[in-house]
């Protein structure tokens, strides 16, 4: 499983002066399942419909299995693609769907009803092939419409937001299903979605994308993890962000003065001055509850709100700045029990959190 | 348990409230259901009385009409011009619908709007319009002289080509109008997957929209095939000696013979034969499209 | 005679304006039509010319239904129209049908005589239709008349 099984270069769509996907270039391994993530108009499907061959490019090249695919039909390129709402053909029974691409393909009949009768078990269907796709809940949709993009044994496999119309546990149901198939099969995926919990549940690798361009690429932890950039942790999780400047930087850390002028120790790769104002970005799961200033990295702050949500409590503090901070903390016994308006001290390791250039030096929302 | 016996209490007023509302809708279509019955169902109860009471009872009419080579002929033109009026409105409105439904909204407005210009204008007008373009020395016939392809005007009315092309014209937007809706209708994505599975453009047609539109062939066939059988204007102007199609013969027996009695058996046979149709086209049209099809 | 005309002729028309129409955009280049229609196109300067020849000639009569509200001034106005034949005369004037009334002739030109179906000179290369015939036989002669287009 090795060398590039899409490869992507300078893609871009213009609709008129509307830039829909700019400049994107990427290449995803043969075998692997790679996820174009970004909110809504970020580009994620104009990128996925140019690679399917439904929108042709403004500029830029495609290469599927190391053939220039750019101009092709979409019936030439080979893809399976999975699309948001099925696309289920409502007046072909699910044996007649997944037969749909073989029969295209002038498959033997024999073969149809043997490669069909595979491909409906792989998606664990067996014995559904007669139903209509209305006869069919969602979750069954999505598997014929699995079965019958997986059926031809496509070069990969495209995913437009293939789960967003279940509900919740069928989604997590899936998305594992998915992953499971993928690793059966060893097919490529590019997968799309908004729904950052999915990308980091299913993929190897994310492409976090906006405004038509790639702000990130990098595996489910580099991205949450080291996230480029304040959208990049924005929009991947949840994310505390505050304001500081750098007072001291060192071989692999830096000294950082926040607005409420309290000093921490950072962990950085290093390359930004002392003086610099920064934006200090930690995850709310991150940050806990200390007794009292028992080491460095602790910040003051007030309990404004407490929501339980299951699993953990979600607290809301006020720092001294006014900046808010959100604190996750599992629900168990080593919690403290705080209420509202309770003081406390917050500690937050160096390694926990990460310090980029302030919000306005990284590239704007309109460009 | 006096929980129980109050919920059942609720659920009875809900159950009125729920009466009333669809009392109250029932009531809304009250002036529709008298119009149509005043106006139609009351007039086609009338003819068929017509035809059986003339003055006691008697079945002659009928018997008249089952004997009479001209009726045969009459209702065999009837079905042939419906027939072939219906297939010219679907060869020419199908790519029309087709590319209203795949238009921008504002061009696919604009589009709808030309389709129906044509009801702006009587029946009437337009036919004798087609009179003054079809005729031997009309505008077709003029320019193509003129230009030198033919030597001789060629026979375009007064026969069953004239009464094709008028007819087609008139009853073209009830062709297009349902194609149009069903056509809306159809999931966009169900053609890109076609294609994304290998289908060409020309087999994700044959394969995926062409059945899919069906729903919209059937009831645009129907209506158009339903309004030609009792058509009457068109084919007596521009048709030509053996053109005469059921609409004509009453209309001769009514205002020529004062023979309403037979009229109205003719009337009410060619309701008879077309709802006949009607139903049986129905029934091939749901066994085409199981419950699957939307 | 019509078996051998039948497949030549474009139009069996219907409604008297036809004919004209037809006949004037050239549409046919013969045509059994209307007397007065065709005299007032003439007179409009249509390029048509016809003749009483053969012509069948139809007449109109007043008729007032039994127990009519106005049956007193109906028939003074038959009595004060019809037996006066300048009123006859005058009619024709405004409209070329031709008076019944013989006398009406005395009080016209040569001209205008010449126009009329009922002059004595037209009149008798015309033959009159038979209204009751006519009436007897009307439904088994359209019946006829019908198998026979249709055929």
């Amino acid at each position: 499983m090795v060398g590039a099984s899409v490869r992507v270069k300078g893609l871009t769509k213009r609709y008129g002066d509307v830039v829909a996907v700019e400049c994107v270039s990427l290449s995803v391994e043969r075998g692997a399942f790679v996820t174009l993530l970004g909110p809504s108009g970020s580009g994620k499907t104009t990128t996925l419909m140019m690679l399917a061959g439904f929108v042709v490019p403004t500029a830029g090249e495609i290469h599927i299995d190391d053939r220039l695919v750019t101009l092709d039909p979409p019936y030439k390129r080979d893809l399976g693609m999975v699309f948001q709402n099925y696309a289920l053909f409502p007046h072909m029974t699910a044996f007649d769907n997944v037969a749909f691409p073989l029969r295209m393909r002038k498959v033997p009949r024999r073969e149809i009803a043997e490669r069909v009768e595979r491909g409906l078990e792989l998606v664990r269907l067996p014995g559904l092939g007669h139903r209509f796709p209305k006869q069919l809940s969602g979750g069954q949709q999505q598997r014929v419409a699995l079965a019958r993009t997986l059926v031809f044994n496509p070069r990969v496999l495209l995913m437009d937001e293939p789960l967003g119309a279940l509900d919740k546990k069928l989604r997590q149901q899936m998305q594992l299903e998915i992953r499971h198939l993928h690793e059966q099969l060893g097919i490529t995926v590019i997968y799309v979605t908004h729904d950052q919990e999915e990308a980091l549940v299913m993929s190897d690798e994310i492409v976090v994308m906006r405004n038509g361009r790639i702000e990130q690429i990098g595996t489910p932890r580099a991205v949450y993890d080291e996230p480029r950039n304040n959208f990049v942790a924005d929009f991947i999780g949840e994310t505390n962000v505050l304001d500081g400047t750098i007072i001291k930087a060192e071989h692999s850390r830096y000294r950082v003065r926040t607005s409420a002028q309290v000093e921490v120790w950072c962990a950085g790769e290093g390359g930004l001055d002392p003086g610099r104002p920064v934006t200090m970005i930690i995850r709310p799961e991150r940050a806990r509850f200390v007794q009292s200033a028992e080491s460095d990295n602790c910040l003051p702050a007030r309990v404004e709100e407490v929501v339980f949500v299951g699993e953990l409590i979600r607290y809301l503090l006020r720092l001294p700045s006014g900046e808010a901070i959100v604190l996750k903390c599992p629900n168990d016994s080593r919690t403290p029990d705080h209420a509202a308006g309770d003081r406390v001290l917050v500690r937050i390791d160096p390694e926990d959190i990460r310090v980029l250039p302030p919000l306005h030096s990284q590239p704007k929302e309109d460009t | 348990m006096p929980g129980s016996s109050a919920s059942a209490v609720t659920a009875a007023l809900l159950r009125g409230v729920e009466r009333r509302e669809e009392a109250r809708r029932w009531l809304l279509v009250l002036p529709a259901g008298l119009f149509v019955g005043v106006l139609l169902f009351f007039p086609l109860l009338r003819i068929v009385s017509l035809s059986v009471w003339d003055p006691i009872f008697t079945l002659r009419h009928y018997g008249h009409a089952f004997q009479d080579p001209v009726f045969y002929r009459v209702l065999g033109v009837t079905f042939k011009v419906s027939l072939l009026t219906t297939v010219g409105c679907l060869v020419l409105g199908y790519p029309v619908a087709h590319l209203m439904a795949h238009a921008r909204p504002a061009v696919a407005n604009f589009l709808m709007t030309l389709v129906l210009v044509s009801f702006w204008t009587s029946l009437l007008v337009r036919t004798y319009a087609w009179m003054v373009l079809l005729g031997r020395r009309g505008v077709i016939n003029n320019l193509l002289l003129a230009v030198g392809l033919i030597s001789e005007p060629l026979p375009l009315m007064y026969n069953l080509f004239g009464v094709l092309v008028g007819m087609v014209h008139v009853l073209l937007p009830f062709m297009i109008l349902p194609l149009y809706s069903v056509m809306k209708g159809i999931d966009r994505s169900l053609m890109l997957a076609a294609q994304n599975l290998g289908a060409g453009p020309f087999r994700s047609f044959l394969w995926v929209f062409l059945p899919l539109s069906f729903p919209g062939v059937t009831g645009g066939c129907l209506l158009v095939f339903m309004i030609s059988a009792g058509y009457f204007i068109t084919p007596a102007l521009l048709g030509g000696r053996t053109d005469m199609m059921m609409g004509q013969l009453i209309e001769l027996e009514v205002s020529q013979l004062l023979n309403w009695g037979y009229a109205s058996a003719l009337a009410t046979i060619l309701f008879v034969v077309v709802a006949l149709l009607f139903l049986a086209y129905r029934r091939v049209a749901t066994l085409r499209l199981p419950s699957g099809a939307s | 005679m019509l078996d051998r005309i039948k497949s030549h002729v474009t139009k069996w028309w219907k409604v008297e304006a036809q004919v004209i129409q037809m006949l004037t955009d050239g549409e046919v280049d013969f045509a059994v039509g209307p007397g007065g229609r065709m005299t007032v196109v003439k007179r409009q300067g249509a390029q048509v010319t016809f003749d009483y020849n053969q012509g069948i000639v139809h007449g109109d009569s007043w008729v007032i239904p039994r127990g009519a509200k106005n049956k007193k001034n109906a028939m003074e106005f038959i009595a004060w129209y019809a037996a006066n034949p300048k009123r006859h005369a005058e009619f024709s004037r405004h409209i070329p049908y031709g008076p019944l009334n013989t006398k009406a002739f005395n009080h016209m030109s040569d001209a205008e005589k010449a126009e009329l179906p009922t002059a004595p000179e037209n009149l008798k290369r015309q033959l009159s239709s038979d209204s009751e015939w006519w009436g007897k036989n009307l439904v088994k002669m359209e019946e006829r008349w019908n198998a026979w287009l249709l055929r």
